[in-house]
């Protein structure tokens, strides 16, 4: 019953983002000559990454058990069962986790709103806090207020739209040497955690992406036999969501426009570029399958074309399982989050690197298959010349990230006033007990609530 | 204030460090902007969300009480022929040559079959008797409704007395009004829109048995018989009306 493109990723996604996460977490915790909210944003980086790897091990065992299901499985309530399970229930304890900790990184990073003393006695006790709410609630709720929990996230763009935007004219109009440290990390950071809702920025501005979430609701209710979201959690949470997804972009996308016009075009114009094109045909493409998408609530549900369907694969998750962890990894290296000189921490970020590299262009390699007829031979003699160049640069590629490191925190100081508060080193070892205790208890919650027939 | 002093007296908290990132009015204004926009265009999109699509996505997700309404129309076609004693015909009626109009489905066929009036007597014959008709609706290729209990594939008379066979077509249909649990008025109506069903040849069968007197003589004779056999095609449309 599941189509091959859809969610092909996954399984690889729960790899990248656990060894990715754990690997970062080691060099973290070597990187003691850091700025405080340096070290912090990586342990931030690096348990968020841990958390959605296993978010995705569990939509991953979700997505076996339903491979085989046929449409009279759907009716005879087979989905409904494991929606209901303690898979579902750890995978969106998961999701919860990861809101909470990704709500705290704008507050440290790359310019610290919490810059006292107590900073990481505060984030620390409001993830545990906000986790410990959330994800019950979640569970209880039947997850249909999916998008008032995504608005513990909305924090990013509050902070770094204007952080970018502050230090994009800092270096434009008043010449700040070092604000495109800034103004780059904020826009990398924003894409790294909202990239998956960028690229509908179009349709989702001009509000036509309603028609996808009309049809959710039917398929939810009709053929799922799940709950659909609230309608609160619709009405409003979900369309001023997709807003502002929509104009963080703009924001981005005119901000680097302006940039190239003086400063001219680098890597991030293009790939901020990709994502502005891929809006549009996202847009197009959804005028084309309109009496489709709307076919749930007007007549009865037919189902998307395979085209579309290997066009969503390959774009939504291309980005939310690929783009999203190489972003990441790119801000951990280049941004002098963690140390990368020492012979050791030097063996672990090749690891890093070439495990990405390869994993990303591996399965990138396999969605271009699914969209476009090329022969396996083909893309094998791809994925090869991929692995010889990847080897054959690494070396180049690696020193590259390593000496062209921008420090964002360095720059900041030398531009704003900035405090530098004294963190005692067991505050981060606490941080740490504290998100396995927060995913330990997510867990937890999961098959005791499973056990005890929360939803049967 | 020298930029040493401010640096002095920064000490980090929530505010000075708000003020430090809205430090630059062109950004600030940009922010706004922003700000307004998200307000705006986010707030147009929940009412129209809220007015546009939420209820009808909702309705769509819980059944709803429907009548459906059958506006039936009737076809006919008529064919008359002579049948001798004994002897066996198979009539056979086309289906593409009754003109079914657009969006009408073939419900169910009815035939009879109508032996000559008055089977001949007349004063110099008295005695003739109603010859004996059998007729079947011979099961072939026409999609149909061939096992459903209430056809009436074969009838005979030997009463002068029409002879009625029908033969259901479209699956379920009666002719009567129904109930229907559906979302919408698509889903309503969906069961009544399949094509396909009435295509092929009704093909019907007819026996002919004199009866005769044979010791009133020969004048008293009768070897043949004139039957008239009618078809009534049954075409419907549909009409879901919904019921509060």
């Amino acid at each position: 019953m599941a189509d091959d493109a859809v969610n092909a990723l996954i399984p690889v996604a729960a790899v990248v983002h656990i060894a990715l996460g754990v690997m970062a977490l080691i060099l973290v915790r070597r990187s003691l000559e850091k700025e405080w909210n340096e070290r912090f944003a990586g342990y931030l980086i690096s348990w968020m990454m841990i958390v959605l790897g296993l978010k995705y091990a569990f939509a991953t065992i979700i997505d076996l058990k339903i491979e085989d299901f046929t449409g009279q499985d759907f009716i005879e309530g087979a989905y409904t069962e494991i929606y209901y399970s303690s898979y579902k229930y750890s995978e969106m304890a998961m999701d919860s986790i990861f809101l909470c900790l990704a709500f705290t990184l704008p507050l440290v990073y790359p310019y610290p709103i919490l810059q006292k003393n107590n900073a990481l006695k505060i984030t620390t006790a409001f993830i545990i806090i906000l986790g410990v709410i959330t994800i019950p609630l979640d569970i209880f709720t039947e997850f249909a207020n999916r998008d008032i929990k995504s608005t513990i996230n909305w924090l990013c763009y509050v902070i770094w739209v204007p952080i970018y935007l502050r230090f994009l004219i800092g270096e434009i109009k008043y010449a700040e040497e070092r604000a495109r440290e800034v103004s780059s990390v904020a826009l990398l950071l924003l894409l790294g955690l909202k990239v998956q809702f960028m690229i509908f920025w179009l349709q989702n501005i001009t509000g036509l992406s309603k028609v996808y979430v009309s049809r959710w609701i039917v398929e939810d209710e009709v053929f799922l036999g799940t709950v659909s979201q609230s309608e609160i959690s619709t009405v409003v949470f979900s369309s001023l969501g997709m807003t502002l997804a929509a104009l963080s972009f703009l924001v981005l996308l005119f901000g680097e426009l302006w940039r190239a016009y003086y400063k001219g075009i680098n890597g991030i114009t293009v790939l901020v570029g990709m994502i502005f094109i891929v809006g549009v045909m996202w847009f197009l493409l959804t005028l084309v399958v309109m009496e489709t998408a709307t076919s749930c609530v007007d007549t009865i549900c037919e189902p998307f074309d395979q085209s579309f369907i290997d066009w969503f694969a390959f774009t939504y998750q291309i980005a939310v399982y690929l783009v999203a962890p190489l972003i990441f990894m790119f801000i951990i290296l280049n941004y002098n989050i963690v140390d990368t000189e020492s012979e050791h921490s030097k063996v672990i970020t090749r690891i890093m690197v070439l495990l990405l590299l390869l994993v990303a262009t591996s399965s990138l390699i396999e969605m271009i298959q699914i969209v476009l007829p090329i022969p396996e031979m083909v893309t094998s003699a791809l994925f090869a010349g991929g692995v010889v160049l990847f080897i054959g640069w690494e070396e180049k590629i690696m020193d590259k990230m390593i000496t062209d490191k921008s420090n964002s925190v360095g720059a900041i100081e030398s531009i704003l006033n900035i405090n530098n508060p004294k963190i005692d080193e067991m505050e981060y070892t606490i941080f740490s007990v504290a998100t396995v205790s927060l995913i330990i208890y997510g867990l937890l919650l999961a098959v005791l609530f499973d056990s005890m027939g929360l939803h049967s | 204030m020298s930029e040493d002093t401010e640096k002095n007296i920064f000490n980090g908290d929530i505010n000075q460090a708000l003020n430090e990132i809205f430090s630059l009015r062109e950004s600030n204004v940009i922010y706004a902007i922003f700000v307004s926009l998200f307000f705006v265009i986010g707030s147009l999109h929940a009412f129209d969300w809220n007015k546009n699509y939420y209820d009808d996505a909702v309705d769509a997700t819980m059944p709803e009480d429907w009548t459906i309404e059958f506006d039936i129309e009737i076809l006919n076609a008529e064919h008359t022929e002579v049948w001798q004693d004994e002897e066996v015909k198979v009539i056979d009626f086309f289906m593409e040559d009754f003109s079914v109009r657009e969006d009408y489905y073939i419900g169910a066929i009815f035939i009879t079959i109508i032996p000559e009036v008055g089977d001949g007597a007349d004063l110099t014959d008295p005695l003739v008797q109603c010859d004996a008709i059998a007729g079947d609706i011979e099961v072939n290729d026409l999609t149909a409704q061939w096992n459903y209990q209430g056809n009436n594939l074969s009838g005979q008379d030997s009463s002068c007395e029409n002879i009625y066979l029908d033969l259901q077509i479209y699956p379920g249909y009666t002719g009567e009004n129904l109930t229907s649990d559906a979302p919408n008025e698509f889903q309503a109506l969906m069961p009544w829109t399949i094509n396909g069903w009435g295509e092929g040849v009704l093909e019907i069968k007819v026996e002919l048995d004199v009866n005769s007197v044979d010791q009133l003589g020969p004048v008293s004779q009768d070897e043949d018989e004139e039957i008239t056999i009618l078809v009534e095609v049954h075409t419907f449309n549909t009409n879901a009306v919904l019921n509060n």
